[in-house]
């Protein structure tokens, strides 16, 4: 595909299909989902210009969930932080106990937070998203134990946009971008894992299909 | 007067800071606010040491002046935001080493529509917010570095110069306390050593500025805080409900932590509490192990439509700690109640 037919927006009659990661802003919305915006604007809170932003990062989540089949909105909060739940089908690693059997769960549920100050500075890679579960996940990038924080990376730039944290999440967890290196500070959340992944690196990554497939 | 710094001093602060050897390793906000005090024993000093934004914002509203010299981004942002909310004055006194300039910013703050912080920054000051950058007088002896993480780029500057900056700045808070001279609000005032020029220009408000803009209404509670309900609390600054879409509430840093895990039988709990930290937030119900707040599940602000029974429970209940301000903020109004039982703990 050439640069402007790349940069055209889509006919909203084309097939959903024809939308991809470049024209998210583009992707026809479902009435039920559109809504739901409707509603979440009723309870929007905060500045004007973070009501905004929210609302936009709302269409955007339902538009990459119309896109890519692997992701499921199920709850979205737009009272303060920007938070959403959501199902995601990627291949996770999980060890109930340290020195017990890797399982793999075919798919994830994700709390993601996105608080208002994220918009104008840089946050930690820890601060967006955590595993609710399966339970146990066995990443060098999650922490492991009650709460399981992913990390995306030492420090995420401001204003990022929700998308970049799903897409990178998905990268994470299928290990297609991982970092095993327990002396470099950025993003190793386990290091017990770290080192048990460097073992068996030929288990990496955990699914090579790429986001929207 | 209230001085705010997280640092100590180290050894090699004897060489630039008129300090003695006992005062290695004490606190530099202290140990300043000591030296300010034995001057002027009538003046009521505090000492914060602690970050900017982990100082509660009652530490601020009885300032009629903020002076800010900080040596990171994060901190300048944060400290200008909050003299915005608060309506305070802020004079930023900096220095540019390698172009001999000391520089001094005043904000008056007197509108939030006004210019901000972040109204002047450039491409290259995000992408040193971005970066973190701490600009270190360490920096000067090992060129930029990479520390922990953050960029920290050196100073490269002189004492003259900074104590210039330091000159300059109080020149523009005596001039705005005593109102001599053209008004200083919403001023930059350059000094130039290469061509002893001086020049002032005006700061100005960006349209596309991403900052906040938002100014607290400082308001009494309707008695000490921990014995007010966040009810009581919400009512007095937005009237009475039942419709409270968009209305939320921060307690001084606190998560309100909504549910929990526990440590020892994973199973999740509600919490339902305030707290500074997400660990320790309470007891496990079905083994009596320690609870842990989920991020997922912790808020600040918390919407008040979440708070559920805890509307109607006092802050002595909910709080981890005393509480000492609370802001209610709803679309288009944002209300800051300090707690009026709580003394001033000076040195």
């Amino acid at each position: 595909m050439s640069t402007k037919e790349m940069l055209m927006p889509v006919a909203a009659a084309d097939p959903i299909e024809s939308y991809g990661l470049w024209n998210l802003d583009h992707v026809p919305l479902s009435p039920a989902r559109q809504e739901e915006i409707e509603l979440l604007r009723l309870f929007c809170g905060g500045p004007a210009g973070w009501q905004a932003r929210k609302l936009a990062e709302v269409r955007q989540l339902f538009a990459l969930e119309a896109v890519a089949r692997r992701l499921r909105v199920v709850a979205v909060d737009v009272r303060e932080a920007f938070r959403a739940q959501i199902y995601l089908e990627v291949p996770v690693a999980c060890r109930v106990l340290p020195d017990g059997p890797l399982e793999l769960h075919p798919a994830a549920m994700l709390g993601l937070t996105y608080p208002e100050e994220a918009v104008r500075r840089p946050m930690p890679g820890y601060s967006f998203v955590e595993i609710l579960k399966p339970r146990n996940c066995w990443s060098a990038n999650a922490s492991y134990g009650a709460v399981q924080a992913l990390c995306l990376g030492r420090s995420l730039p401001a204003g990022i946009r929700v998308k970049e944290l799903i897409l990178a999440t998905y990268g994470a967890l299928s290990m297609q971008t991982v970092q095993l290196d327990i002396m470099n500070p950025a993003g190793v959340m386990n290091p017990e894992a770290a080192v048990w992944w460097q073992a068996n690196v030929d288990r990496v990554p955990l699914s090579r299909e790429p986001f929207v497939s | 007067m209230s001085i705010i710094d997280p640092a100590v001093y180290k050894s090699e602060s004897l060489a630039a800071q008129p300090i003695l050897p006992h005062e290695i390793g004490a606190g530099k906000a202290q140990s300043t606010g000591e030296l300010c005090q034995r001057l002027a024993p009538q003046t009521t000093v505090q000492a914060h040491c602690a970050s900017i934004q982990d100082v509660s914002p009652a530490a601020l509203v009885r300032m009629n002046l903020v002076f800010l010299a900080t040596d990171n981004l994060h901190a300048e942002v944060a400290a200008a935001e909050r003299c915005q909310q608060l309506g305070v004055p802020l004079i930023q006194a900096s220095v540019c080493g390698e172009l001999l300039v000391a520089q001094v910013r005043f904000w008056s703050h007197a509108d939030p529509g006004g210019p901000c912080v972040l109204c002047g920054f450039g491409s290259e000051e995000f992408r040193q917010l971005d970066q973190e950058t701490v600009y270190s007088c360490q920096g000067a002896a090992h060129g930029d570095v990479d520390r922990g993480g953050a960029r920290v780029a050196a100073t490269r500057s002189f004492s003259f110069l900074c104590s210039m900056a330091a000159d300059l700045a109080l020149v523009q808070g005596l001039r705005h306390w005593v109102s001599v001279g053209q008004p200083v609000a919403n001023t930059m005032v350059e000094y130039c050593g290469f061509t002893h020029r001086t020049v002032t220009s005006p700061l100005t408000r960006r349209a596309a500025c991403p900052g906040p803009h938002e100014r607290w209404l400082r308001r009494e509670p309707p008695r000490c805080l921990h014995g007010c309900t966040p009810r009581e609390l919400i009512e007095a600054a937005m009237g009475a409900g039942p419709d409270w879409r968009g209305v939320s509430l921060a307690i001084d840093r606190h998560y309100f932590a909504s549910h929990g895990v526990c440590t020892s039988c994973g199973r999740p709990s509600t919490v339902g509490r305030f707290s500074s930290m997400l660990r320790a937030v309470g007891q496990c119900p079905d083994c009596g192990g320690q609870l842990v707040a989920t991020p997922f599940h912790s808020h600040r602000p918390m919407p008040a439509d979440g708070l559920g029974q805890a509307m109607d429970r006092p802050l002595s209940e909910l709080v981890q700690g005393a509480a000492q301000s609370v802001v209610v903020r709803g679309r288009n109004l944002s209300v800051l109640f300090c707690d009026p039982c709580e003394g001033v703990e000076t040195l």
